[in-house]
């Protein structure tokens, strides 16, 4: 039947004679249509923020790219399903390889090897530490100032869990506190972080 | 866990800092609970911020291996609505679809319905419009349009520019074998977006409806959807 289509006055117009804009969602709305050229300039988009938030959660190099890699394919998958409720694309890219990071450290955690998991206890590491890498420098610099406007318990309690992996029980343990305490501090660290970066968040 | 405490646990949520059952036990409120996911929506952007900045340069290698492996990489369909087995369809079905469907193209501006979104309190209200997720959205200018199906049913859309949201839903319109389904678009100068794929006399389809949407389309399509219409469509909502 594919033949009939354009024969109504209700075919939209076909989409190359569209002009929209190279963002990140206009792309986005091409992958799901199966364009590969669109989801290699998508690639380009979200490549290095992906690989930088998962080597940052898991540190190895070799199994970070390998999560990257699959977050990367989540998204040209899942492209069609992604709806504007769940945030821009990049926040959705970064929402679902920090997912994938965080399982793959409690994967690593099960599997016994305390090593690792005890390398990312050092109390000392903090955001600077770990900001070796290339990064945006201004979103980086916005962040970190967010973050120098929480109360020490919400700032460790937030890069515990985001970086770290930990669940909120294990930060309640680390930082010997109630878990209520940690879900609350978590939650108005979040929203205080929310309005410390403003019209970015 | 009491209200409080599951309410209380959005932030750990977005942090991924829940154990697996926890986190499937607060997907499960969030269905139900409207202030906690407007709430998971807007600290979910907060933490992916603090992700971007750790951005890094990936190497080459990476960029080869996944631009190779989309090639054989099958995607995902749009959303599907309240998916179930088609049950009892005839196999004969798709050659009278053809035939429906040329029948709805002869008439095709003749069927649409004629309430123009907007149009105030002469507008029919109809029922109240209940979302996917138990919301009933009593917005002022929710407006029902409906439109016959030369199927032999109906279709009605119940939309609210100030809330953004469109339900859809087919009511006595013929089931489609199990290699086809309806697929709805939401239709504006951008062309079309897939707004799902939807059952007849199943709930109603929810969707999200962008301002400069103006008119809303049901296709046949195969079962899997289609990333753009390929068939002429069963029925058509004008929304003004």
């Amino acid at each position: 039947m594919a033949g009939h289509a354009g024969t109504l006055t209700m075919t939209p117009p076909p989409l190359s004679t569209v002009e929209e804009p190279v963002t990140p969602e206009a792309l986005l709305a091409r992958v799901a249509r199966g364009d590969e050229a669109a989801f290699a300039a998508l690639y380009d988009e979200l490549a290095g923020p992906v690989l930088g938030l998962v080597v940052r959660v898991l540190r190895d190099r070799a199994q970070s790219e390998e999560v990257a890699q699959e977050t990367l394919l989540e998204i040209w998958c899942k492209a069609a399903t992604f709806t504007p409720d769940r945030g821009n694309v990049r926040s959705w890219a970064l929402t679902i390889a920090h997912r994938r990071a965080i399982d793959r450290v409690r994967s690593e955690q099960s599997g016994s090897d305390r090593e690792t998991r005890a390398g990312r206890l050092d109390p000392r590491r903090d955001f600077d530490e770990v900001a070796e890498q290339t990064m945006l420098r201004l979103e980086r610099d916005d962040v970190r100032a967010a973050l120098a406007t929480l109360t020490d318990l919400q700032r460790r309690s937030i890069e515990l869990a985001y970086y770290d992996g930990y669940t909120y029980r294990e930060v309640g343990d680390l930082l010997d506190i109630p878990v209520s305490t940690v879900k609350s501090r978590m939650r108005d660290g979040l929203i205080r972080l929310r309005h410390a970066l403003g019209a970015r968040a | 866990m009491t209200t409080a405490e599951t309410h209380a646990l959005t932030g750990a949520y977005v942090l991924d800092a829940i154990g697996d059952s926890e986190r499937a036990q607060f997907e499960r409120h969030l269905r139900d609970c409207e202030v906690c996911a407007q709430e998971v929506s807007e600290l979910r952007a907060v933490a992916a911020l603090l992700g971007v900045a750790a951005d890094t340069e990936p190497p080459a290698r990476m960029r080869a291996a996944v631009l190779a492996r989309i090639t054989v990489t099958r995607q995902a369909p749009p959303l599907v609505h309240e998916p179930r087995p088609a049950a009892g369809v005839s196999p004969r079905w798709r050659t009278r679809a053809a035939i429906t469907v040329a029948a709805v193209a002869a008439v095709a501006a003749g069927v649409v319905g004629g309430v123009t979104l907007g149009g105030g309190p002469s507008g029919d209200h109809g029922p109240a419009l209940v979302t996917a997720d138990g919301q009933i959205l009593a917005a002022p200018d929710a407006v029902t349009v409906t439109a016959r199906a030369a199927t032999g049913g109906t279709g009605r859309a119940e939309a609210s520019r100030s809330v953004a949201q469109v339900a859809v839903s087919l009511d006595g319109v013929a089931a489609l074998d199990p290699a086809h389904a309806y697929q709805v678009w939401l239709i504006g100068p951008r062309g079309p977006l897939s707004a799902g794929l939807i059952r007849p006399d199943a709930g109603p389809l929810v969707s999200t409806l962008p301002a400069d949407v103006d008119h809303i389309a049901v296709t046949t399509e195969p079962a899997t959807g289609s990333p753009r219409p390929t068939t002429p469509g069963v029925l058509r909502f004008d929304l003004g």
